[in-house]
């Protein structure tokens, strides 16, 4: 082959190539359309959907449950801290916010790390030295049953 | 034995001891007295009712708990999250299965299993912020910008204590 017909050749090559790649492009288009729409179908069947709400509390509850002042593993925990549970869960979605606001059961006890609060100075003066304080009214629960 | 029958129309067969830990079931056989007569669970699938037959089985003839454990559990205890080590390698499954877990043993009143799939999406979730957690399940974030506006002042004022 000549010159001339290697310079056809190239310019026959090149045009084919912008066609194979306008087709990656729209096939590349195609799949994520079809990506976005498996995704929006994952997040609608998700059975977390169908969670009852009493299943969820539990579920709560688990991460909520009465403070132990002896268990060392607790003494981060702050009822107040709004990035703690249970608040946090009631930032995830309407739903689960519904439940976290509903359920009276994961509000009935508070563990205070007093370390954090603005009177800590004072009590670090009075010589206290357990900054963690758990508030709840299982007692009365107790005696209410009886 | 009892013969249980799947939502996908499957029929399994288990020992009366091993099916009567569902205390559903359990109830249903006590309804319909001595007949051969299949329990229909439309609730559960096969694939899910395999799982569920697996746990009884391995827990079979132990005691069940009873049916106001949770509101008799002293309170002051903290309840723990731990998970046995058969059990915690049997909730090793994808995340549809351990929700489909869930929603079957709630169905079926199945009370320990119950409780191993909520601990475990509970261990799933401890310390995982909201985004986190969407993130983690696949939830969309649903709320109005009024809502969001609400949740903003929350976190405000717990920052500025």
């Amino acid at each position: 082959m000549l010159l001339p017909g290697y310079r056809s050749a190239v310019l026959r090559l090149s045009r084919r190539l912008e066609l194979l790649k306008t087709e990656v492009q729209r096939v590349t288009a195609l799949r994520d359309r079809s990506a976005a729409v498996i995704e929006i179908y994952r997040k609608i069947l998700h059975p977390i959907r169908h969670v009852p709400p009493e299943v969820l509390l539990k579920i709560f509850s688990y991460c909520t449950d009465v403070v132990d002042a002896a268990t060392p593993s607790d003494m981060n925990q702050d009822s107040l801290d709004t990035r703690l549970a249970p608040w946090c869960f009631g930032q995830v979605c309407k739903y689960w916010r519904s439940v976290v606001l509903g359920s009276p059961r994961l509000w009935s006890s508070l563990a205070l790390n007093l370390s954090k609060q603005s009177g800590s100075k004072s009590l670090r003066g009075s010589g206290c030295t357990d900054k963690l304080m758990s508030i709840g009214h299982w007692k009365r629960s107790r005696l209410d049953s009886n | 034995m009892v013969t249980l029958v799947t939502s996908d129309n499957e029929k399994f067969t288990a020992d009366k001891e091993v099916a009567e830990r569902s205390v559903l079931i359990k109830n249903m056989l006590e309804d319909v007295g001595e007949s051969d007569q299949p329990i229909p669970l439309p609730n559960v699938s096969s694939s899910v009712l395999k799982k569920v037959l697996e746990y009884c089985e391995h827990h079979r003839g132990e005691p069940l708990p009873a049916a106001d454990a949770d509101t008799t559990q002293d309170d002051t205890r903290k309840r723990t999250t731990d998970i046995s080590e058969w059990d915690q390698k049997f909730i090793t499954v994808d995340q549809e299965m351990l929700f489909e877990i869930i929603l079957a043993a709630n169905y079926l009143d199945i009370k320990s299993l119950l409780d191993v799939g909520c601990k475990t999406v509970a261990n799933m979730i401890k310390g995982k912020t909201p985004e986190e957690i969407r993130k983690l399940f696949n939830i969309v974030n649903d709320f109005t910008p009024e809502e969001e506006a609400q949740i903003k002042k929350e976190n405000e004022w717990a920052e500025d204590r």
